[in-house]
């Protein structure tokens, strides 16, 4: 047995070998960026493409660098909560409030300092106690053919549950972050009852199976399968841009009652933030006149920084009265929602 | 207990170890969600479940099976050529081919639209129901049977075929009793890859909206965030996966096949109508599974160049090779190591058995939930080590690339062990006991005799788990240290938006670095 031993042993000590210069070498890696430059550390669930020229124009303003890592929220957040006191983040940048009111209530971020950003945001888009703020807007509301339906005979979500609609409606799946905030509004606004019924008679109206993506929705409505359906707006704009005239059209809903659905996507700064002055130099730069525009038209979002004006293509759809209702509410109420609609088969 | 047998208790439990982190989850139950799920998701996931599984078993087992035949056994046009064509659609990610399939074939879709257009068709939801995701799951995994049935097939002595011919069998007789008995051990042992890949699927399943268990841990996750009920679910599909690995270990039984001679060439000449079938066929297959994905990939690829590409490119192509060719040499060598335990006396134990199975079980943790365990694996052991000895996050922040490695190995190994075991099971009692008698000393066994003999067992495993450690997400996604984006998450991050069209670029790159692992593997295995 000598042999396999000695062959084994090798195998062992090769394999520690090279993962213990892995280590070292990465190791390397992160102290010789510690003692570079001033940096600051984001880790983000907003999508590369969409931070990156944000960050470049930050540095290039500043002289701040911003390496970022992205990830999926809640893996973020699971990562931020497991590196502790040793995180080398300074910020947290996710996308939909439930997410930040999550990473608020299990105590990672700290207040923000900068009284920049309590000016420029409302107050309903930012965190009560300022550990979190929102940095752009995005309105989920009804898109429609405008072949088949006249924009009178639509009015709110909730009326996209009448029978009326049975066979023409299209909706994205439960899962998706998106649609739970906007029924955990719905949710805090008419309560448990009329929200049953309403998520109820919206599956009952299915022309389709519910589906993974915003943009399958819009196209599902062009294709004929379905005639109305909910979308958050920058989806629509993305479709616009490629298509100026395409045959659909945004509806503000419930303009009448409680105003459209808003979520947003923001920042706080992580409690054990190894530079928090310059995350709250980044933070209260992303909610300046000139990084507000730049930050929403990348995504054809709209500002959250009212003073600031959106992109063209997104002005023209109009101006709508906002849920003014707090997204911290939204987040809390999120896991309600999702019982709700697990409940009434919604999938 | 021997020394061999300690290392091999050893690594069983350093890769199971996420495993029983996850599993340590039920000692706090958290029942009133789990009541929840019990009352409104269960009953739906577990049918999904199984439908998918006995949809994809049957599919992927009959389409891998029959080409696998079809190109040992049956000699026509093309034949050399799909033989390596049939393996192609592996270096495909499923996901990509989910949105390219669900892109081409959705209501909305050309195909669809054209025949709306031209006949009375009505158009159907390919949302409903599981015939889509079956479809899907079908033509990206069963490459997995293809690829061990053709191993299967070709280790038969070609006398017992002609024995059956002289006996007057039919060629189908012969199929139903002779070579498929002989090739099942293979045949099964591919389909529980299979199996085991679509359990712990997220992707595919996502794109279509259809429930599987994987579904029911993501809700306690995302939706409820609970990390707890997530990782109680998942233990339990990992015990659902433990008794597939079992259950294929069974059914091979004792029973051992020795050959010491495989089919060179294929005893069926096909000719006139059945060559031209046999073609067409093959023919068809290529073209749904590789050629009609990448098509599109392609043409999307070629429309968004412009706004997709740029030097970062290079660095997404960088890192993804150097992690799937770092894993795979792990892989590798642990997988050797294991197996040249194993396999170190005539008669195997069953002990050895039941640990490599051990060893094996993490394929079936989906990634994320794998790389959580280790999350917290890492973060007990470097709370200890502050405790104690006052360093602080150690593994977790300055542990980098070696805890992404640690995740690769934990799940891929089970892809590395099955064909070196393989190569390992080729190696006859009878060549060692003659290099014995011949006086050779156990180093020179095991240079001369097991070495060149593991070796191409050993390539194809390399190759395996490069691919799918390169076509890896949930992991790499969260494990990955400042710096090492892949090209699977830029894949991800645009896919994640809708961006299908952009998303084919790096989807192709990918392929295309897969392909060029093939490629030198099939070098590898052609100059032996």
């Amino acid at each position: 047995m000598k042999l396999k031993q000695w062959f084994s042993g090798i195998l062992s000590a090769l394999f520690m070998w090279s993962a213990a210069s892995v280590m070292s070498l990465s190791a390397l890696a992160v102290s010789a960026q510690a003692a570079d430059e001033p940096e600051v550390v984001v880790y983000s669930s907003r999508k590369e493409h969409l931070i990156k020229p944000v960050f470049d124009a930050f540095t290039k303003e500043t002289g701040i660098k911003v390496s970022y890592l992205t990830g999926k929220d809640n893996a973020l957040i699971e990562r931020v909560k497991a590196e502790g006191r040793a995180t080398p983040a300074d910020v947290l940048m996710t996308v939909d409030a439930g997410n930040l009111w999550y990473a608020a209530s299990q105590d990672l971020f700290q207040p923000i300092q900068t009284q920049q950003v309590a000016k420029a945001i409302p107050a309903h888009l930012r965190d009560p106690q300022g550990l979190w703020t929102g940095l752009s807007i995005r309105a989920r509301t009804i898109v429609y053919s405008t072949e088949r339906v006249k924009p009178d005979e639509l009015s709110s979500y909730e009326a996209l549950a009448e029978p009326q609609w049975k066979g023409r409606l299209c909706l994205r799946t439960a899962k998706k972050v998106y649609t739970k905030s906007l029924v955990s509004a719905l949710l805090a606004h008419n309560g448990q009852d009329k929200t049953e019924q309403m998520v109820k008679g919206w599956v009952s109206n299915l022309a389709s199976a519910p589906m993974a993506k915003d943009s399958h929705i819009m196209d599902a409505i062009l294709a004929g399968q379905c005639d109305v359906g909910l979308v958050n707006t920058y989806y629509f704009g993305r479709l616009q841009e490629k298509q100026p005239d395409v045959a659909l059209k945004l509806f503000w809903a419930n303009q009448n009652s409680t105003g459209t659905h808003v979520n947003v996507s923001g920042a706080g700064v992580l409690k054990h933030a190894k530079h928090p002055e310059l995350a709250n130099k980044l933070l209260s730069w992303l909610v300046s006149e000139q990084a507000q525009g730049l930050f929403a038209s990348l995504n054809k979002e709209y500002p959250a920084n009212p003073e600031v004006p959106a992109d063209p293509l997104v002005a023209k759809w109009g101006r709508f009265k906002q849920d003014d209702l707090n997204l911290q509410k939204v987040g809390a109420l999120q896991a309600d929602a999702v019982r709700l609609m697990q409940r009434m088969g919604y999938r | 207990m021997n020394r061999s047998r300690l290392v091999l208790l050893f690594w069983a439990v350093v890769l199971a170890a996420p495993i029983f982190v996850v599993s340590l989850s039920w000692l706090t139950p958290q029942w009133s969600l789990l009541q929840h799920f019990v009352d409104t998701l269960l009953s739906d996931m577990l049918v999904n479940t199984l439908v998918l599984l006995v949809g994809v078993a049957v599919g992927a087992g009959i389409l891998g099976t029959g080409l696998a035949w079809l190109v040992t056994l049956c000699d026509f046009p093309g034949r050399r050529w799909f033989e390596w064509l049939f393996f192609l659609p592996f270096v495909l990610p499923a996901y990509v081919v989910a949105f390219v399939y669900l892109g081409l074939f959705d209501f909305a879709g050309p195909i669809q639209s054209f025949l709306r257009e031209m006949t009375s068709f009505k158009g159907i939801d390919v949302r409903t129901g599981s015939a889509s995701v079956i479809l899907v799951f079908t033509l990206v995994f069963y490459p997995y049977v293809y690829m061990l049935a053709r191993i299967g097939f070709q280790s038969q002595r070609y006398t017992f075929i002609e024995a059956g011919q002289t006996l007057g069998a039919s060629s189908f007789k012969i199929f139903w009793k002779v070579s498929l008995p002989l090739a099942r051990p293979s045949i099964v042992a591919g389909i529980t890859l299979a199996l085991m890949e679509t359990l712990s699927d997220f992707g595919v399943v996502s794109i279509f909206n259809y429930d599987t268990f994987t579904t029911v841990i993501y809700s306690a996750w995302e939706d409820y965030r609970s990390v707890e009920v997530a990782a109680q679910v998942a233990s339990l599909l990992v015990l659902f996966s433990f008794l597939l690995i079992f259950a294929e270990r069974y059914s091979r039984g004792r029973a051992k096949f020795y050959t010491d001679q495989c089919l060179v060439e294929p005893p069926y000449r096909l000719k006139g109508w059945q060559a031209l079938l046999a073609s067409v066929v093959s023919i068809l297959v290529v073209t749904l599974a590789f050629a009609l994905p990448v098509t599109q990939l392609l043409i999307w690829a070629w429309q968004n160049f412009a706004v997709e590409w740029g030097g970062h490119y290079w660095n997404l192509i960088w890192n993804s090779l150097l992690l799937g060719v770092m894993a795979a040499v792990m892989a590798v060598a642990v997988a050797l190591l294991l197996l040249s335990i194993k396999y170190r006396k005539r008669e195997r134990s069953r002990t050895d058995s039941l640990l490599l199975g051990v060893a094996s079980m993490g394929y079936a943790l989906p990634g994320s939930v794998m790389a959580i365990g280790l999350l917290f694996v890492f973060m007990m052991i470097d709370r200890g080590m502050q405790h104690w000895f006052g360093i602080e996050a150690l593994l977790l922040v300055s542990g980098g690339l070696g805890v992404l490695l640690y995740a690769y190995l934990s799940r891929f190994i089970a892809v590395a062990l099955g064909p070196v075991e393989g190569a390992f099971e080729s190696v006859q009692p009878s060549y060692v006991e003659a290099a014995q008698t011949m006086g050779a000393g156990r180093f020179t066994i095991f240079r001369r005799v097991y070495l060149p003999l593991v070796l191409p067992g050993a390539a194809v495993a390399f190759l395996m788990v490069a691919v799918d450690v390169m076509k890896e997400l949930p992991a790499t996604y969260l494990l990955r240290p400042y710096g090492w984006d892949t090209l699977a998450i830029q894949v991800y991050e645009l896919a994640a938006e809708g961006l299908y069209e952009r998303a084919a670029l790096p989807s192709l790159a990918l392929i295309a670095i897969s392909l060029l692992i093939l490629w030198g593997v099939k070098r590898i295995e052609y100059r032996r």
